[in-house]
């Protein structure tokens, strides 16, 4: 049994494929009535949950790592493979990916119940789970680019999934080229990993070609002929992939936009799972990153700025979806924080804390656009709680969790986070005062939306039970999943699933516990100063106070406007210089010469007659000079 | 099987559909049908006597004499080079013939003749093993093509015929002169030589002067290369594709480009190591150029199909940058993106040309929203730009990928000496990166389209347009097939070609280690480990 179980693990992502397949064709013969996609998909994660909740308890208490290896396309020397490779953090992986996923399905029902592209969105979503698992199985790097790619394109068709809607297709594209700059530098990257390792790779079993469980050498190999410098400039490209995969800045204007998608895709990819990808990457890469103390420097600091940058966005958001798509990001900046830092369990605890976390809250503002019908702008919200009270509650549950209020997820994880930034005194700053921020916009969108009285029109009303089930589900993990895995309460903690190298746990700094509880006080305080039932302190007033703040905050820091000039000013001026250098000098260049020759010709025109015969007539003619000519010299 | 010519009947089997056609009698849906049996026949026997031949375990060659005292002889053969390209051929003009269904109307009789002579034309190009039979079946496919495109084509097809014309004679003319250059130089060393490969392709080892191998590859290569086509040989596609029906666009950009990268491949970087190696990094140099310039112009294209177009120049660009390489893993890469863009071209001017033939325009501008209205054309349209745009597990992916790595991975030239010995210092590592920049384009000008035709609101003009009709939906469900089953398995693809294409590559590791004698500092020995030494499989 366990030794089935172990070898078919390659099946968890197959059965999601499998009912892609199912609907694709299903729909295309007619046989699959428009609204009945949904079990197959339902089924086939539930499959892969239960598949892996059945390796995971026949794993044993070794927790040893699991591989396997195929070549996929070979040429000469070079054989790349594909396989699968389960480690503490794949496993970890597997299990919010098919867990968060099951959740999210079941409350699709509820949410697209009446979309007519109810089958098709089914279909999207058993396409990204089927290439989100294979990426957490990736058992080598050059395999994870692949699924890279493909959970990628599966969010490019979600987001795009209203395609009539040019808000929709443009954030779509959008999405999908910001992602494909990110992986012209993982490729460029991986490429040059490659170069500088091939002599280490080698020496090793073909199949085993950029494999993970052989990285550490490999680095090795590569810092030795690199030198530091091009191993740190290697190690930046690979990290380029990350950096729009999880949106960290400067590639990350594409998730707040991907949030044109339907909103349980805005919780399953565009928070919980596919984002997450890039902080997954850093780890299975870790040899690379942590033998580059400048690399990691890098990484450490753009996670800082990403998540104070977005933090302070998040300030000034009205649409409840883009407060949450900045929230995310910024959560997403605390993780590759602590990958930068070396805290591997905690970038990846709290990894898994948000996972579930944020996929409620998102989960929730999906459930409050349907009872509002379809408003997303929470100043047409208010006093919510009133009509809609489970997901009211749940929401306020992810809130105190993301918060990081003891002894809910967010704390635990968040707080790791914190405590090893204490050795870098600015970096540290920045972590507290994001934290500070993210107490202060959490509670700001509950406030507006939950509380106060309804400013919006049409009666509200609480979402259906398969709508509000997965919001209960998602609860609990959002408040007992920190201190079940903190080590503290019988349980091993994270670290000791998940580690990079030997397990280590660190004893909690009291002193930086208290600190980023006081600072999460006091963020809720403004906050309800602000929005909640008090309004002591007006917002508009804030806001006129320090104008220049609020305008470059309103409008993002100006990175949209940025690429904008540099789509319009650089990449569409390539794109008409080639174009008419094409026009007017190549083809210019070609149409005097045979302008020269028509002209000197009229003989040419009565040949250029359009008639087989005469065609054939000069072949032949040809073919006949040739022949003599050749018997001539020969 | 023994005594069976199998690559006659291959080659000569069309043309012998086209002598039948016209004494067909004159009605549509007959020579339709006709049409599709026969080359449906003609895949299936190629197909057949694939299987057959490599179940007897040699090459095929089929050998008669033909003009002794020239040493022209009718000399074909096949190895698997030659199969998977032949069978890409008759599966093309298959889903062509198809494709005519809708999209051809006036004098079908001509149309299917010319259609079939192509065919012959373009088999015989593959499987010729004479230097000179390969010349006139290179010539041959002119005058079809001519045709087809002067007769059938848009309101400027007679302009876009003949500069497709003086295009290609411009290079046949140093084709020509280069093979009779060649065969003088075996004659000299050898009485008994003839223009078969075997005779020829062996001339270079024979202590031929660097720079004489140098002319020889070039003659045969500018032909190639405006074939291919190659920068800046290339502004004839764009026209041609414009103005050329549906059907031939398909055939033109399937496979009548990969006649240009196979004589690269199989003549010059087979038959002229020395010179290859010396040339290299002015081809890769071109390549890059190729891949990232065109994709440029592509995206700046307001109409359908010249984006289109552009964009297939673009993705050849692979072909010279693989074989630029030097090395078993770009060649096979520049084999692969033969196979892969002959799918994947002809599958984006099948769709431009169902959106054509509803519309009657190919300006972007005019469409909108046509994912709505044709939901089959949709999807299948944003399959194939997938493919196209290197998304993995579709068949265009393998084929970049063994390129960026062969190339990548190469150790053929540090820097690209320049005119009086100054130099460029680009390495092939630095173009790679440069052409990596293309994919990041080809993605551009890709989604882009596919927002602008598909996406966003119906036009109202557009709102009763009726979905593919089924022989358009089995075209592109039999184009999307195949490149999703080179995606997801492009083992079995590039396995059959593997040996025989990595062997070609043999001669280049001591190539580049002599050519690099003189400044070998800051190297790594990548290439010398790349090239395998235990595949000894022959090509001849």
């Amino acid at each position: 049994m366990s030794n089935a179980v172990q070898d078919l693990v390659w099946l968890i992502p197959v059965y999601p494929l499998i009912a892609f397949l199912i609907i694709v064709l299903g729909r295309w013969t007619g046989l699959l009535k428009p609204m009945s996609g949904s079990p197959f998909v339902i089924l086939a994660t539930a499959l892969g949950l239960i598949h892996t909740l059945l390796f995971l308890g026949n794993w044993g208490p070794a927790y040893t790592a699991v591989e396997q290896n195929w070549t996929w396309l070979q040429a000469g020397a070079l054989q790349l493979p594909i396989g699968y490779f389960i480690d503490g953090t794949g496993m970890m992986m597997l299990l919010v990916v098919t867990s968060v996923s099951l959740l999210i399905q079941i409350y699709t029902h509820g949410y697209m119940g009446h979309d007519p592209g109810y089958s098709r969105f089914y279909a999207y979503l058993a396409l990204f789970n089927f290439s989100m698992l294979s990426l957490v199985l990736s058992s080598n790097l050059f395999q994870m680019y692949i699924f890279w790619e493909m959970v990628g394109v599966s969010s490019y068709l979600l987001i795009g999934f209203w395609f009539t809607r040019p808000s929709a297709a443009a954030a779509a594209t959008k999405a999908f080229l910001m992602n494909r700059v990110g992986d012209f530098g993982l490729l460029i990257g991986i490429l040059t990993l490659l170069y500088f390792s091939w002599t280490y790779w080698q020496g090793l079993d073909p199949q085993q070609l950029l494999s993970f469980s052989q990285m550490d050498g490999a680095a090795r190999t590569a810092l030795a002929a690199a030198g530091p410098v091009a191993f740190t400039v290697m190690a930046i490209l690979i990290f380029m992939g990350p950096m729009a995969k999880s949106a960290q800045l400067p590639l990350h204007t594409w998730l707040p936009d991907a949030m044109e998608g339907p909103t349980p895709i805005s919780a399953l990819i565009h928070a919980a799972t596919m984002v997450a990808a890039g902080v997954f990457l850093i780890a299975r890469m870790y040899p690379v990153f942590t033998i580059s103390p400048n690399a990691m420097m890098i990484i450490a600091w753009i996670g800082a700025l990403t998540a104070f940058v977005a933090a302070t966005i998040a300030l000034t958001q009205v649409d409840i979806k883009k407060a949450l798509a900045y929230s995310t990001m910024s959560q997403l900046g605390y993780m590759v924080l602590a990958m930068g830092l070396g805290a591997y369990s905690a970038g990846l605890f709290h990894l898994m804390t948000h996972a579930y976390f944020k996929a409620m809250l998102f989960l929730c503002s999906g459930s409050v656009i349907h009872g509002c019908h379809e408003e997303q702008d929470m100043r047409k919200m208010g006093g919510l709680m009133k009509y809609m009270p489970i997901t009211g509650i749940t929401y306020l549950i992810g809130t105190i969790a993301i918060t990081g209020v003891l002894p809910f997820a967010g704390f635990w994880s968040k707080d790791e986070i914190i405590a090893s930034a204490a050795e870098q005194p600015l970096l540290f700053m920045i972590a507290i005062a994001t934290a500070a921020m993210t107490a202060f916009y959490m509670f700001r969108t509950y406030f507006m939306t939950f509380h106060g009285t309804y400013r919006g029109h049409g009666h509200p009303h609480e979402s259906p039970k398969v709508m509000t089930m997965p919001l209960a589900i998602l609860a609990v993990p959002s408040v007992i999943l920190g201190f079940a895995l903190s080590g503290f309460f019988g349980l091993p903690a994270f670290s000791q699933y998940v580690s990079f190298g030997h397990a280590h746990h660190h004893d909690p700094n009291l002193g930086v516990m208290g600190l980023s509880i006081l600072v999460a006080l006091g963020g809720f305080l403004v906050a309800w100063l602000m929005y909640g039932q008090a309004k002591v302190i007006d917002p508009a007033r804030i806001a006129s106070a320090f104008k220049p703040v609020h305008t470059l905050l309103w409008n993002k820091w100006y990175f949209d406007q940025a690429y904008g000039f540099f789509a319009r000013n650089i990449y569409l001026s390539f794109a008409s210089l080639s174009a008419w250098f094409d026009r007017t000098v190549i083809d210019g260049i070609v149409g005097l010469t045979a302008g020269t020759v028509n002209a000197s010709g009229g003989a040419m025109r009565a040949l250029q007659n359009g008639r087989v015969q005469s065609y054939l007539v000069i072949f032949f003619i040809a073919v006949v000079l040739l022949t003599v000519v050749l018997m001539w010299m020969v | 099987m023994e005594q069976l010519p199998v690559l006659s009947i291959l080659i000569f089997l069309p043309l012998i559909y086209a002598l039948i056609v016209p004494f067909l009698p004159n009605e549509k849906r007959l020579l339709h049908t006709f049409s599709t049996v026969g080359s449906g026949l003609l895949f299936v026997l190629s197909v057949l006597f694939w299987l057959g031949t490599t179940k007897a375990g040699r090459p095929a060659a089929e050998f008669m004499t033909w003009l002794p005292q020239l040493g022209i002889h009718y000399n074909v053969g096949a190895d698997n080079l030659s199969w998977v390209l032949v069978i890409l051929t008759t599966f093309l003009v298959l889903m062509a013939v198809l494709a005519s269904y809708t999209s051809i109307e006036k004098r079908l009789k001509l149309y299917y003749a010319m259609i079939f002579t192509l065919t012959s034309a373009i088999l015989g190009v593959f499987l010729a093993r004479d230097l000179f039979v390969f010349f006139l079946f290179w010539e041959l496919e002119l005058i079809p093509m001519y045709l087809l495109i002067s007769i059938w084509g848009g309101p400027r097809r007679e302009y876009a015929a003949i500069k497709f014309v003086l295009y290609t004679l411009f290079g046949s003319v140093f084709m020509l002169a280069a093979i009779l250059g060649l065969f003088f130089i075996a004659r000299s060393a050898d009485p008994s030589a003839t223009f078969a490969f075997a005779d020829l392709s062996g001339v270079s080892a024979t202590g031929l002067a660097v720079g004489t191998q140098v002319l020889l590859f070039l003659g045969l290569f500018t032909a190639f290369a405006i074939k291919l086509p190659m920068v800046p040989f290339h502004t004839w596609l764009p026209d041609a594709h414009v103005e050329a029906p549906t059907p031939i666009s398909m055939l033109l950009a399937g496979i009548l480009l990969k006649m240009g990268s196979y004589g690269m491949l199989r003549l010059c970087f087979g038959w002229f190591p020395e010179a290859a190696t010396v040339l290299a990094p002015y081809l890769v140099l071109i390549g890059t150029i190729n891949i990232v310039y065109t994709a440029g112009v592509a995206l700046a294209q307001a109409d359908l199909k010249k984006l289109i177009a552009y964009s297939s120049v673009s993705h050849m660009g692979f072909v010279l940058l693989g074989l630029g390489a030097l090395n078993a893993v770009g060649f096979n890469g520049a084999v692969f993106q033969m196979v892969s863009h002959g799918l994947i071209s002809a599958g984006l001017f099948m769709i431009v040309g169902t959106l054509y033939t509803r519309t009657h325009t190919r300006q972007i501008a005019e469409m909108g929203g046509f994912g709505k209205v044709l939901p089959t054309v949709y999807f299948f349209a944003l399959l194939i730009a997938m493919a196209s745009l290197g998304l993995p597990l579709l068949g265009g992916f393998p084929a970049e990928t063994l390129v960026f790595y062969g190339a990548f991975l190469s150790n053929a030239f540090k820097v690209i000496p320049w005119f009086g010995g100054t130099v460029l210092t680009l390495s092939i590592q630095t173009l790679t990166i440069i052409s990596a920049i293309g994919v990041v384009l080809g993605a551009a000008y890709l989604l882009w389209m596919l927002m602008r035709v598909f996406m966003g609101p119906v036009f109202p003009k557009w709102s009763d347009l009726k979905d593919a009709t089924p022989s358009e939906v089995f075209v592109l469900a039999a184009l999307s097939f195949l490149i999703v089953a080179v995606g997801l398995f492009p083992n079995l693809v590039s396995s059959q070609f593997e040996r025989e294409v990595t062997a070609m590559a043999q001669p280049y590791s001591k190539m580049i280690a002599e050519l690099h004698k003189a400044t070998p500092k800051g190297q790594i020995p990548v290439i010398s480990m790349m090239s395998f030494s235990k595949n000894e499989g022959g090509t001849r």
